[in-house]
């Protein structure tokens, strides 16, 4: 499997095999709840459980014609997507003003703007509950949206804090001497080079949100329902293998969306080596 | 328009400028400089002359005073409104446009047809010898490469004024050497007025047809390079400008301008009086190592001092002479190879002479 360097001595190579059986129980561990998911929403049966008496996609077909399943996925997009595009925009604009020389409180203005990653998600949700319920948002779109929008806004700021970092302020003063005002610069000379940053923290926020099922619980309506919450509503009410599909099919969202992200900072490192 | 004197393109009109409140960065600054000139400010890190020029370009705003330019006020002027042209040490360049694209922004800026602007862009890419490099990325290129494109950038939309912050301080020595000579050509053709920062005083000497020496927030002296160097009117300007001897003395008598000098080591010598001086005040002499001649000490001559000789250095072209005087003072003499009429062996008796103009008595 592994071919060791020869000029290795025998202890040299039991500790190369000793790191390599650890790495594998890890990646298992963390593999563990996946493997067991996915061949379950292949199953012929209609019990969520081993073993599996033969290989289908009915529970895909019951999935993708259910009306019910399908407007859980529909609100998921249209939430993750908005509370994404309004996490990118606070994040952006934050991340600017944190790292502008001369703002004060700092880092405490930093603190505050990263709590909704640090305190725990049932607090967040419960307040969330009892200010939008005053106003009005619980159980509408608009709630969800902004409330996802608030889990996902520290991922921005701290990606997008990470490439402003690198980014040298005298191309903003380069180019206002060649005249070009405040915020046609912010556009076409910040935004394309932090352009990184703010799409991997996008694609955070867009994956907290399409996650999240606490907020969900409190704040939806049925009309709003997430694939998460409709799983959470399913599993009380009757488990079959429907879930093991719409798991499969969150995480291959999930997975795509990462990849996404690894694909986007590999990329900016590589522009970045360049220089 | 408020019309200044013909000479004054740029004025800085008693401007100070603090960051914190309590110490000026600059102290007093009145500086004029003329349309189509190359000015230099000069001077060490921390003297205001950085401050200056941010100043003039406005992302500084000055605590008190005024800068114009062609008799206009600036102090409320925004930077993009300014039409000043900047160079900066670290080129500035955006890395993710081309550069054509680059030069061609501050004139798609200014809503220029894209044809005229990618055409007016060539040529000034021409100008600095880059005319293949237009598709390129700026990162893709070398150093001295990127900051002829961000000068090319910073001319090509016609400036009133460009603004030149140590732009060749990153570079290698004989990319710096290069480098001047072509933006001097450029300042030439042109005929634009530079405003350039430097603390590397050759650069300054070279380039410039007048250098502000800058030190403390105060300019030290304004003037045409050679006068600077063979005139300069203070100590520090004398010691920040090419290698010096100072000699502590005082004041014997004076009249019409020059000044005898009674040394510390003994000597009496005729100098140029330059500050004002009573009799009997204390002053140093500066006398520059490429002025002074070095003889066969008889005993004899007038204005000469009666040195020993520490050690030569040999450079090939001329040689430096390490001398000392009896107060324990050391001078050094820079003497021409084919030049040398004297011996110059370790602890031999040399007389060092110097005309009286080239001995200056400074406060």
């Amino acid at each position: 499997m592994i071919k060791l360097d020869p000029s290795l001595s025998k202890s040299e190579r039991i500790s190369v095999i000793a790191t390599w059986i650890a790495a594998l129980l890890v990646i298992l561990f963390l593999m563990a709840p996946i493997i067991t998911i996915v061949p379950l929403s292949f199953t012929s049966d209609s019990l969520l459980s081993y073993p599996i008496p033969d290989w289908s996609l009915r529970w895909y077909e019951v999935l993708f014609g259910s009306e019910m399943w399908m407007r859980a996925l529909w609100n998921s997009l249209y939430i993750a997507f908005f509370a994404t595009i309004l996490a990118m925009i606070l994040g952006t604009v934050a991340s600017v003003g944190l790292t502008s020389p001369n703002f004060p409180f700092k880092g405490a203005v930093m603190g505050l703007l990263l709590t909704p990653m640090i305190v725990p998600i049932i607090i967040t949700a419960v307040a969330s509950y009892f200010f939008y319920a005053k106003l009005g948002l619980t159980n509408t779109y608009l709630g969800m949206i902004l409330a996802h929008a608030l889990l996902g806004t520290p991922f921005v700021v701290i990606t997008v804090t990470a490439t402003l970092l690198g980014f040298d302020t005298n191309q903003v003063r380069a180019a206002y001497s060649l005249g070009c005002k405040p915020i046609p610069t912010f556009f076409k000379i910040v935004v394309p080079q932090i352009q990184p940053g703010i799409i991997s923290g996008g694609l955070f926020a867009f994956v907290t949100s399409f996650d999240e099922v606490i907020v969900a619980l409190f704040m939806a309506g049925t009309e709003q329902f997430t694939l998460p919450r409709q799983m959470f509503a399913g599993i009380r009410e009757n488990i079959d293998p429907t879930i093991a599909a719409v798991a499969t099919v969150m995480i291959l969202i999930s997975l795509v969306l990462l990849l996404g992200v690894q694909w986007v900072t590999a990329r900016s490192e590589k522009l970045r080596n360049k220089k | 328009m408020l019309m200044q004197d013909n000479k004054s393109f740029v004025r800085f009109e008693n401007i100070q400028k603090t960051y914190d409140g309590e110490t000026l960065v600059i102290k007093n600054l009145n500086l004029d400089i003329a349309k189509g000139e190359f000015v230099t400010l000069l001077g060490p890190s921390g003297s205001g002359k950085s401050t200056s020029l941010m100043l003039l370009a406005g992302f500084e705003q000055p605590t008190a005073g005024t800068v114009y330019l062609d008799g206009n006020p600036l102090n409320s002027v925004p930077p993009y409104e300014r039409n000043i042209g900047i160079v900066f040490q670290n080129y500035a360049l955006f890395p993710h446009m081309t550069v054509l694209e680059n030069i061609a922004f501050p004139l798609t800026v200014r809503k220029m047809g894209k044809a005229e602007a990618m055409e007016r862009a060539q040529k000034a890419l021409d100008m600095v010898r880059l005319g293949a490099f237009g598709d390129r990325r700026p990162t893709q290129l070398s150093g001295g490469q990127q900051q002829r494109i961000a000068v090319a950038r910073s001319l090509v939309f016609d400036p009133a004024l460009v603004l030149m912050d140590e732009p060749l301080g990153a570079l290698d020595r004989k990319l710096r050497e290069e480098m001047q000579i072509e933006i001097k050509h450029i300042h030439e053709n042109l005929g634009v007025t530079i405003v350039f920062v430097t603390h590397d005083q050759d650069e300054a000497l070279t380039m410039s047809d007048k250098v502000a020496v800058f030190n403390d927030g105060i300019i030290q002296q304004y003037d045409t390079p050679a006068t600077l160097y063979e005139k300069p009117s203070n100590t520090f300007v004398a010691s920040f400008l090419g290698e010096t001897n100072m000699l502590k003395g005082s004041i014997n008598k004076q009249a019409e301008g020059k000044a005898e000098v009674k040394l510390a080591c003994g000597s009496t010598i005729l100098s140029t009086a330059v500050d004002p001086h009573d009799n009997g005040d204390p002053t140093t002499l500066c006398i520059r190592p490429e002025r002074i001649q070095l003889k066969e000490d008889h005993g004899d001559e007038d204005n000469g001092l009666h040195t020993t000789v520490v050690e030569t250095i040999y450079h090939g072209a001329f040689a430096k002479v390490v001398l000392a005087l009896n107060s324990g003072e050391q001078l050094k003499a820079l003497v021409r190879a084919g030049n040398i009429n004297a011996d110059l062996t370790p602890g031999h008796k040399i007389l060092a002479t110097f005309a009286s103009e080239d001995a200056r008595a400074l406060a």
